[in-house]
């Protein structure tokens, strides 16, 4: 033990040393936190600073629509003065669709609507042209299509004997405060916590593969450099490979702790700095912790038992790439899995030994309801694959950490197993 | 008590017979070596003496235990394929490596330095090891493998990728050990360097024993009752002498082999009233005439292509 310890003990600190370690812990959250800060900045600086004008071109039948357009692009003037839309109004008859195209397409306005008479009645279409298809003018033609429509309305009430206020009062959608019954006091919940409800399940779940797979790639990557820098057999001379494999296992686990550590308390700690949380997180750090020591020593004795095959990281990718598909696949289906978190797929997925943990911490992030017989057994399920994942990938790194050369093929792989 | 027996160890990877049913052993104090040609089985031997594969069949007792895994502590081993993790510096990876073999860590930090400045590494402690030159790492391999002090070494092809200066503070380290009364296991295929430094040794060609046994015996038992002299006078007269059989020339010196069952003594004996001998020399065949003549010349090549 006194030697698995001191295996443990030294990946961690060369592995938590690496620029690499540091770049990914430490930049990855600085980076999204300056991400976050510039776009609160850039959000403000779109409502604080003036936007270029835009100049839309209106051509209108109907003169008492006409007053109703050129009313409402006022209003909407004075209430956005840093993105007006200029208003180029010829009430009356039609010019001629080539001569508003060509003006359209000389960059003259950005927009030009033809209103045609008996629109308010019902009858025909407006046309709008544009050209322009720059992002930020993206929203020009559903706004001036808004104020066509809403300048109608008022000319139809008019024209009915009623009071424009009075229908829009009428029209005026009611309220509704959703309050959702859980275990808990039953609280009201705004905009941001609805949001952290919905992504808990998410960033729990995708915390959980960040942690299993970055620490079992570090594994995998410490096996090949230490097979590659014939370290291997000096290290055998003084420790059993089982032991080797054992603290490295160890050591690493206790790096991916420390990503995810740093990572969910950077998490956590902008959820609470905005307010969005009280969330689950705290309730399922128990099952969080559980969960994560059994996947991980399930995928970590994988990859050591690869790494132990290989001579090179360029090698194991044949190797890697249907387990991490298998991996992914959570991620992909997540959303349908969060909508039915008791659902037959999600509960069948609870008892496929390497997604359990990522499959059960969704389900319990997202509903309150998951059955504890379910919990259980799954953490049964997954606790009786990790010894014998152990046993199978000791024995292949027994043999494969001295084997330098042609990869082992599948039946080798076989033959180092019956060994006793 | 022996440091080491073998008894009859087998070993096979696949269809390759890498060790066939190899006896030996190796009494204490003294070097013993384990030679042959590249492929012969040296390393396979080695690895299944330290337990780090198992042999098929047979026995091996180290130390008076059954594995090396319970002689661990006593047993230093320097693999040859040999390596220190690159990015740590020389002084953290002697540390780690004497902490996993069992040293404490006062002992460690008294020890590393005196033997860091006994291999000239002294200023290179702090360097990261991949700044060290290959000799430089071999020397820290070495230290890395007597750190705790152990009774039996063993020694995988020790002085490839040295060159001679090293090679001469190796050797003189190893003699060292044994003054001090350790075993030193070695395996080579230089053959004249194991003259030179081994007592006893094994032989091994295509995983099988070719010889072993304390060199003197083996040089006694191959004896070719062969003299070179160098004389000045006439020497016609040497080829009628009574116990001598046949007179050869070699350069300025005669090769002359006696009868069977005569002495080179008697034969010194009649030289030295009638001619002035300056050279003579009992001919002891070299480890590397000896092994030509066990095994043919079909050594030339690796005996087989090797499996790990």
């Amino acid at each position: 033990m006194d030697r698995i310890l001191k295996v443990a003990w030294r990946e961690f600190v060369e592995t938590v040393r690496t620029k690499l370690f540091i770049v990914t812990v430490l930049l990855t959250p600085a980076l999204i936190g300056v991400l976050i800060f510039a776009q609160t900045k850039i959000t403000k600086r779109m409502t604080v600073g003036a936007l270029p004008d835009r100049r839309v071109a209106v051509a209108c039948a109907d003169v008492e629509l006409a007053g109703e357009l050129r009313a409402r692009f006022e209003r909407h003037n004075q209430a956005k003065p840093q993105r007006r839309i200029l208003l180029d109004l010829a009430e009356g008859g039609l010019p001629d669709l080539e001569k508003a195209r060509a003006r359209v397409a000389q960059g003259q306005v950005d927009g030009f609507l033809l209103a045609s008479e008996g629109l308010v009645e019902g009858r025909g279409k407006a046309q709008y042209l544009s050209k322009t298809r720059n992002m930020a003018d993206l929203d020009l033609p559903g706004i001036v299509h808004g104020f066509l429509s809403e300048s109608a309305t008022r000319v139809r009430c008019r024209r009915q004997g009623l009071s424009p206020e009075a229908v829009a009062a009428l029209n005026r959608p009611v309220m509704v405060e959703q309050i959702e019954v859980g275990e808990k006091s039953a609280k009201p919940k705004d905009m941001g916590k609805a949001g952290a409800a919905i992504l808990a399940p998410f960033a729990l779940m995708f915390l959980m593969f960040i942690g299993i797979i970055t620490s079992s790639q570090w594994l995998l990557t410490s096996v090949i450099e230490e097979k590659n820098s014939r370290v291997m057999e000096v290290l055998l001379s003084a420790v059993s490979p089982f032991e080797l494999m054992a603290g490295k296992i160890l050591g690493l686990a206790g790096v991916g702790m420390t990503l995810m550590a740093v990572w969910g308390g950077v998490g956590w700690a902008a959820a609470l700095r905005f307010g969005v949380v009280e969330t689950t997180l705290p309730a399922h750090l128990g099952y969080f912790l559980a969960y994560f020591a059994l996947g991980y020593l399930l995928v970590a004795s994988l990859m050591a038992a690869i790494g132990s095959g290989f001579n090179n990281l360029k090698e194991t990718q044949g190797a890697l790439t249907p387990i991490m598909m298998v991996f992914v696949l959570p991620m992909v289906f997540w959303p349908l899995l969060a909508q039915q978190p008791n659902g037959a797929l999600a509960t069948i997925a609870s008892f496929i030994p390497p997604l359990t943990p990522m499959i059960m911490m969704l389900r319990l992030a997202a509903s309150p309801k998951v059955p504890t017989a379910q919990i259980i057994g799954s953490i049964l399920v997954l606790a009786a694959s990790v010894p014998l994942a152990i046993w199978a990938a000791a024995k292949i790194f027994r043999v494969g950490v001295l084997m330098y050369g042609k990869p082992p093929s599948l039946r080798e792989l076989l033959r180092w197993l019956r060994a006793d | 008590m022996d440091a080491l027996i073998l008894d009859n160890i087998r070993k096979s990877f696949g269809s390759v017979r890498a060790v066939d049913g190899v006896s030996a052993q190796v009494p204490p104090g003294c070097v013993y070596g384990l030679l042959g040609p590249n492929g012969a089985g040296k390393t396979t031997t080695i690895r299944m003496i330290m337990n780090i594969i198992r042999p098929d069949s047979g026995r091996i007792q180290i130390l008076d235990t059954a594995s090396a895994t319970e002689a661990r502590r006593r047993t230093g081993y320097m693999p040859e394929e040999r390596g220190l993790y690159p990015k740590m510096t020389l002084r953290g990876v002697l540390t780690y490596l004497g902490g996993i073999a069992g040293v404490r860590r006062d002992a460690l930090e008294r020890a590393i330095p005196q033997w860091l400045d006994r291999m000239g590494l002294k200023d290179w402690a702090r360097r990261k090891v991949e700044e060290l030159s290959k000799g430089m790492q071999q020397k820290a391999q070495f230290i890395a493998c007597v750190l705790h002090e152990p009774e039996l070494l063993i020694l995988d092809e020790p002085f490839a990728g040295l060159d001679p200066i090293n090679q001469d503070v190796l050797q003189d380290l190893i003699l060292a050990m044994r003054q001090a009364g350790k075993t030193i296991i070695l395996s080579t295929h230089n053959m004249a360097q194991a003259e030179r430094l081994c007592d006893g040794l094994l032989l091994i060609n295509r995983g099988r024993k070719v010889l072993d046994g304390p060199l003197q015996d083996i040089r006694a038992r191959y004896h070719t009752n062969v003299v070179s002299l160098e004389a000045d006078g006439a020497t016609d007269f040497i080829a009628a002498l009574p116990m001598v059989e046949r007179v050869g020339q070699a350069g300025k010196r005669l090769e002359i082999t006696l009868n069977a069952g005569a002495s080179s003594q008697d034969l010194l004996a009649a030289l030295v009233h009638r001619v002035h001998v300056r050279v003579f020399e009992e001919k002891s065949p070299t480890l590397h005439e000896i092994f030509v003549r066990l095994v043919g010349s079909d050594h030339g090549q690796d005996s087989q292509s090797r499996v790990a």
